[in-house]
């Protein structure tokens, strides 16, 4: 058994991995209560929106200007596709919804592949100017990046649980993607705050995108299929809770690096966002009845 | 920085020529032209070398005269999907075929360079195999890499004599009759690497490598390594691609203490993710040395990393460092890759160069056929190849008709100066400690064996 | 028929000559994916549930067809059953969990199961001849390859055995289709709360569904194994279940041929634009593009002719007479905040008793909490002696209780006669329960062609047939012009007389209301406020108040 001064470092790589879960679960939970759709795609939007970046620096544009770009993409794209095929598929339930995002996904993966192919042996990256300073936490040294991604869960997490609880805006937007119908003939404008809702969506999945492209790595496969563990601090939370989402990443990022050092189960330890979301749903759904009740 | 170049490269040469005393088969070093070390047929390198640029038309028999007759058909499969692509080494293949077949051609036959993709699906590759011999008529296979091709297709291979020039990775590229590679391969490569930092006498070696088919076999090489120099090695395997970089550094540099070396044997975009994270948490310094496998081997890596790695790590190069050499089949090689060269995105590097020695190979084999162009002469003229310098290896290169072949078991070893990956070790031969490794020699007979005179 | 059958010689005999063996082994894939289409076309098509790890189960199948391959020398045939049937298994286990959850959870945690399983495989590897439990010998130079039926060696060969496992297959779904499970799995795509209200166990039939297909592509592992002879982790990714599920809803995932569709796209399609030096990201944008597409577009669900039957006549056998009752005490019935029944305590005797009340009085819940969907905070209910809430709603329609529901819940794409029998009745009770209903239709119709009345008639008839005992209907009436009506409150005031069950009736229409029932009950705001015989209670004041709402709000 690993010892304690073994054990420490990965608490606080347990963290900031915990961090990069958080920043796509917390955006699947907003954009799940706001829309009303599992929006799959969080990934492959960010990647397109970090890559995009990567060219623009590449080609010599100034690192803001990249970043920008990168939000603006993800936000044009996911609005694109919001006002495109959302009211078709207004009326399906939410697995249909879901599974379209997955077509989404899909596109947006080979476009990314047949536009940034792979190269011979070079790798592309992202760097933000957090990425070269840092402090140092007992033996271990964390970079600005790490803090500024945790935080950036942190605050999407809260900024938008209140957005969504105490604006007008919020409320529309949780009421169409209850029940659209109603909420159209009680005089709310529908179509608006779709429209600001995925544009909302978009703009975070870029946020999300450029943080995890410095975070983790600038690949496009790696980045679309993230948002597969993050679903799973999601899903812990039902697609509910904002807060219990974060929690929820915080919880399987530090799972996952406290295995790291346990000999039986470190080449296991891929498994804990899957494994642990599906025991939290098998346990949490033990007691429920379907429902198909109306007043 | 040009003296400290300067200074590197003669420690490199002094090292070189003490080397040069005491092992065989070496390759050319610095400016001096090359020469075959010891007897046997040989085939000497195209012309002596001049200090500058070389024509392109040096590939080729007849410059300027483009070739007219019935194309020689030569086939390849290499992997290509999102995250691993090898076309680089076909492409650059390729290019020297373009170049020949513009001058003057194999006694005046162009040839026609079949390239298959896969996407490391075992039936798409069977597949591939049959559609070249079937569909386009291939005679010879030149330029395969692949993941898992060798393992998929070298019973057929055998079945039809085919006697295949490859760049190799699965174990079956080096354990089988009808596969020769110009590379060594992630487990000799691996052996290189923690060869090196054994001789540096750390404490304890770890190795860890990407989570992809093969890892007991490649780990088997290293490990018998340290055995036999009584040094205790932890493998690990990391599945990729890695999104928690930090934790995996964490890892290995808690297992293997200050005293100790982390191996690593991953593609490049995995590896630096491993060595950033490790600087990132300035853990660079808490191992003796960091060591790597050939693919670390570019000086985008070095480029990325940085002055902290500098001396730090140390990569295994199974070719000539191309920067720091100057031969004419490097110059030549060089020249063909910018005039023809256009789809290789990698530019100078190993990739290119392991397609410029498979093409030269083969075209140095086809040149030698007498009568018909048929999958019997070809093959039977490749493995004739007998001591040719290729000009990217050390060692002069033999296929031959043994049960096994190894061909690059010698290796140099460079690290990252500024930006720039140099030579921080000369031809030095993998042990034969590895069981595969001595099971070539033995079979090769003497031409292929380390120090002797 | 006979144009599958010469297709199927064709394939068999015909392509082979015509085809060079780059494309026979590409169709040797397509075969494969076909069976593996074929299951999650099933699960997707026949059931509505979305799997997105099928990708996950091929690799189950596969690696135990590897394991024997390996390990015994077991003819191919009996590995690939071996394979088939322990897929099952571990498809039944990890699927019967799951099964409690909706269709998105259910979608999203076989994602994540699927996540899992490859994480597993990525570490164990496949067996590639090696000793020990895993039969991974990770340090071999020399790979063996896994064998292939000592009669179908080549790969032409095993290209034709390949299609007629695979026709096996489609065989084996085809007889499920048309026998029980199909219109069972019919019934619960179509509603699955109108399906347990008719009698249809629908746990254990998403379970057999479950099984079918995880058999169907532990077979297809199996086959695979042998087609590719060796076989990789990497080649199994969560991505890869994500284009299934793409092509199987362009193929189309309710008819048979969507399968075999589904496979050439994703086999062949990609090989002949591989041969063309056409990237095969260009596909992988297609195929987003069509699940996008299919998803905007699909319908409901289609509709199929239902088989056709004798026509028989016979009258209502009329059970003896029994007195019945149902006693419910104290029912107090939750959601959130919202209290939607409050301590309602009520006695229903013999006949056809009416429940009225404005909307949101809670009539629906009281339905609800009788079928079993819904658990009360509080209270009781006995009727004819049993502990109602005791016992496990799909039993409960087994035991006699029958329900309609407001939205009309014919099955469109099974017969009359199908529809009335779903809930198990025989041939002859189904029969007397059309006579009963006053359908004059063939029985062998097709449910499609009939009008609203007559669709609401097969679902009294679906009611009564066989013996219930407590029949719910729930405003059977909505929507139909009042000659319909009329009729249709005559039938309802037979059905306590010809059957001898308890009839609780909730409309709107008051016509109706005093036309069949016997007493009425009267529910606001979830409390009971009057009962009683039915004259009375309709003229009560304090009814006609709570129904047309004064401005000082509800009646106590």
């Amino acid at each position: 058994m690993p010892t304690w001064t073994d054990l420490q470092p990965f608490f606080v790589s347990g963290l900031a991995l915990g961090g990069v879960y958080a920043l796509s679960g917390v955006g699947l939970v907003v954009l799940y209560r706001a829309t009303g759709v599992v929006y799959l795609a969080f990934g492959a939007v960010g990647a397109l929106g970090a890559l995009i970046a990567y060219s623009m620096i590449k080609a010599g544009a100034p690192g803001w200007v990249g970043w920008l770009a990168c939000v603006a993409t993800a936000a044009a794209v996911t609005l694109g596709y919001g006002l495109v095929f959302g009211p078709a598929l207004a009326r399906r339930d939410p697995l249909v919804k879901a599974v379209a995002t997955l077509g989404l996904t899909l596109i947006l993966f080979g476009a990314m592949d047949l536009l940034w192919t792979t190269g011979g042996g070079q790798s592309r990256a992202i760097t933000l100017p957090a990425d070269n300073s840092g402090f140092t936490i007992g033996q271990v040294q964390v970079n600005w990046t790490q803090v500024i991604g945790l935080g950036a869960g942190v605050v999407i997490a809260a900024g938008t649980a209140c957005f969504l609880r105490y604006t007008k805006l919020g409320t529309a937007m949780r009421a169409i993607a209850n029940d659209r119908e109603i909420t159209a003939t009680l005089g709310v404008p529908v179509r608006r705050v779709e429209a600001a809702a995925w544009l909302g969506c978009g703009i975070l999945a870029g946020v999300a995108g450029l943080l995890l492209a410095d975070l983790v790595a600038l690949d496009a496969t790696t980045l679309t299929f993230l948002v597969i563990s993050s679903l799973s601090a999601a899903l812990i939370a039902r697609l509910r809770s904002v807060a219990l989402t974060f929690a929820a990443a915080l919880l399987v990022g530090l799972v996952h690096d406290l295995l790291t050092p346990v000999q039986a189960l470190s080449n296991y330890r891929d498994m804990t966002p899957f494994a642990l979301a599906a025991m939290a749903l098998l346990v949490t759904s033990r007691h429920r009845v379907m429902s198909a009740g109306e007043g | 920085m040009l003296v400290r170049r300067t200074l590197v490269l003669a420690g490199a040469a002094g090292v070189l020529a003490i080397a040069g005393c005491s092992s065989s088969g070496r390759s050319a070093g610095n400016g001096t032209s090359g020469s075959p070390a010891t007897g046997g047929t040989s085939a000497t390198a195209p012309a002596t070398a001049a200090a500058g640029t070389v024509s392109t038309s040096q590939c080729g028999t007849k410059p300027g005269a483009a070739a007219t007759g019935t194309p020689i058909k030569l086939g390849a499969i290499v992997t290509d999907q999102p995250g691993t692509s090898f076309t680089d080494i076909a492409n650059m293949a390729q290019a020297y075929f373009s170049c020949v077949n513009a001058n003057g051609g194999v006694n005046g036959h162009p040839i026609k360079y079949y390239i298959e993709t896969e996407q490391t699906n075992p039936a798409q590759i069977a597949a591939e195999a049959k559609q070249l011999v079937q569909s386009d008529g291939v005679v010879g296979i030149v330029g395969n890499t692949s993941i898992l091709e060798c393992t998929i297709d070298h019973t057929y291979w055998e079945k039809l004599g085919i006697a295949i020039i490859d760049s190799g990775i699965a174990p079956e590229c080096y354990s089988t009759p009808d596969s020769a590679a110009v590379n060594m391969g992630p487990r000799y490569s691996s052996d290189g690497a923690v060869q090196y930092a054994l001789s540096q006498h750390v404490s304890k070696v770890v190795f860890d490598q990407s989570n992809v088919p093969g890892t007991g076999y490649i780990a088997a090489g290293p490990n018998a390594l340290a055995a036999a120099a009584h040094t205790p090695i932890v493998n690990l395997t990391e599945n990729v691609p890695i999104t928690n970089a930090d934790s995996v550094a964490i890892k290995e540099v808690q297992d293997a203490g200050p005293g100790g070396a982390v191996v690593l044997n991953f593609t490049p975009p995995e590896a630096l993710v491993i060595l950033q994270a490790a600087q990132k948490l300035g853990l660079e310094n808490r191992v003796r040395l960091w060591g790597c496998s050939t693919p670390c081997n570019t000086d985008f890596l070095a480029q990325q990393l940085g002055a902290r790695w500098n001396s730090k790590l140390f990569v295994n190069a199974e070719l000539t460092p191309p920067d720091t050499t100057s031969t004419t089949a490097m110059q030549l090689y060089k020249a063909i890759l910018q005039q023809y060269g256009s789809k290789v995105s990698g530019g100078v590097g190993s990739f290119s160069q392991m397609g410029f020695a498979e093409a030269e190979i083969a075209v140095h084999a086809l040149e030698s056929v007498t009568g018909g162009y048929t999958m019997a002469t070809v093959n039977a003229a490749f493995k004739a190849v007998s001591n040719f310098n290729t000009g990217m290896n050390c060692q002069l290169w033999t296929y031959g008709s043994y049960s096994m072949h190894i061909p690059n078991n010698e290796d140099y070893t460079v690290t990252p100066d500024n930006g720039k990956m140099v030579q921080a070790q000369g031809c030095t031969a993998v042990s034969s400690v590895d069981p595969q490794i001595a099971g070539y020699r033995q079979a090769a007979g003497t031409a292929q064996l380390a120090p002797s005179d | 028929m006979v144009q599958v059958a010469a297709l199927l010689l064709f394939t068999l005999f015909g392509l082979p000559e015509l085809l060079s063996l780059y494309y026979i082994d590409t169709l040797t894939q397509a075969a494969v994916y076909s069976m593996v289409a074929l299951g999650l076309g099933v699960l997707v098509g026949r059931v509505g549930l979305y799997s997105l790890g099928q990708a996950a189960v091929l690799a189950i199948g596969a690696w135990v067809a590897a394991r024997l391959l390996f390990a015994t020398s077991l003819p191919f045939p009996v590995v690939l059953l071996g394979a088939g049937v322990i897929t099952m298994l571990l498809g039944t286990v990890i699927g019967l969990p799951a099964l409690r959850m909706r269709g998105l959870y259910l979608a999203l945690i076989t994602l994540m199961m699927a996540g899992a399983i490859t994480v597993v495989l990525a570490t164990i590897n496949f067996p590639n001849g090696g000793g020990g439990f895993l039969g991974y010998n990770g340090s071999t130079v020399h790979i063996p390859s896994i064998r292939r039926p000592s009669i179908a060696s080549a790969d032409t060969a095993y290209f034709r055995y390949s299609v007629l496992v695979a026709m096996i297959m489609f065989g084996l779904v085809l007889a499920h289709i048309r026998t029980r499970p199909g219109r069972a799995w019919a019934a619960i795509r179509q509603s699955e709360p109108a399906a347990l209200a008719a009698g249809i166990n629908t746990t254990l039939y998403k379970l057999w569904a479950f099984a079918l297909a995880s058999f169907i592509t532990g077979v297809a592992g199996g086959v695979l194994a042998g087609a590719s002879r060796y076989l990789y982790s990497i080649d199994f990714q969560p991505q890869d279940s994500i284009t299934l599920l793409g092509v199987v809803l362009m193929g189309g995932a309710y008819s048979l041929w969507g399968a075999v569709v589904a496979a050439l796209l994703l086999e062949l399609l990609p090989a002949i634009l591989h041969s063309w030096g056409v990237s095969a990201d260009w596909l992988t944008i297609l195929f987003g593009l069509g699940v996008v597409q299919v998803l905007t577009n699909a319908p409901k669900g289609p509709g199929r002719p239902g088989a056709k039957g004798p026509r028989t006549a016979l009258a209502l056998a009329v059970p003896a007479w029994r007195a019945v009752m149902i006693e419910v005490t104290g029912l107090t019935v939750r959601f959130g905040g919202v209290t939607s029944l409050d301590g309602m305590s009520l006695i229903f005797e013999q006949g056809t008793c009416g429940l009225i009340g404005p909307n949101g009085a809670g009539k629906t819940t009281f339905f609800n909490v009788l079928s079993g969907f819904v658990r009360p905070a509080a209270g009781n209910i006995r009727a004819f002696g049993t502990d109602l809430l005791a016992m496990v709603h799909y039993r409960r329609a087994r035991w006699g209780l029958r329900r309609t529901f407001q939205t009309e819940q014919t099955i469109e794409e099974l017969s009359v006669a199908e529809n009335v029998g779903l809930g198990g009745a025989s041939r002859q009770e189904v029969l007397d329960a059309i006579a009963f209903a006053g359908l004059d239709c063939d029985p062998g119709s097709p449910v499609r062609v009939l009008g609203a009345g007559q669709r609401r008639l097969v679902e009294l008839a679906r009611a009564v047939a066989g013996q219930p005992k407590l029949v719910l209907l729930d405003e059977p009436a909505a929507g139909l012009p009042d000659q319909e009506t009329a009729h249709l409150g005559e039938v309802i005031g037979q059905i306590p007389v010809r059957t001898g069950a308890l009839v609780i009736l909730v409309d709107h229409d008051m016509s109706l209301v005093s036309a069949c029932c016997q007493t009425t009950a009267v529910l606001d705001f979830g409390k009971l406020i009057a009962s009683g015989p039915t004259a009375a209670v309709l003229r009560d004041e304090g009814v006609m108040r709570a129904y047309l709402g004064t401005s000082d709000g509800a009646a106590p």
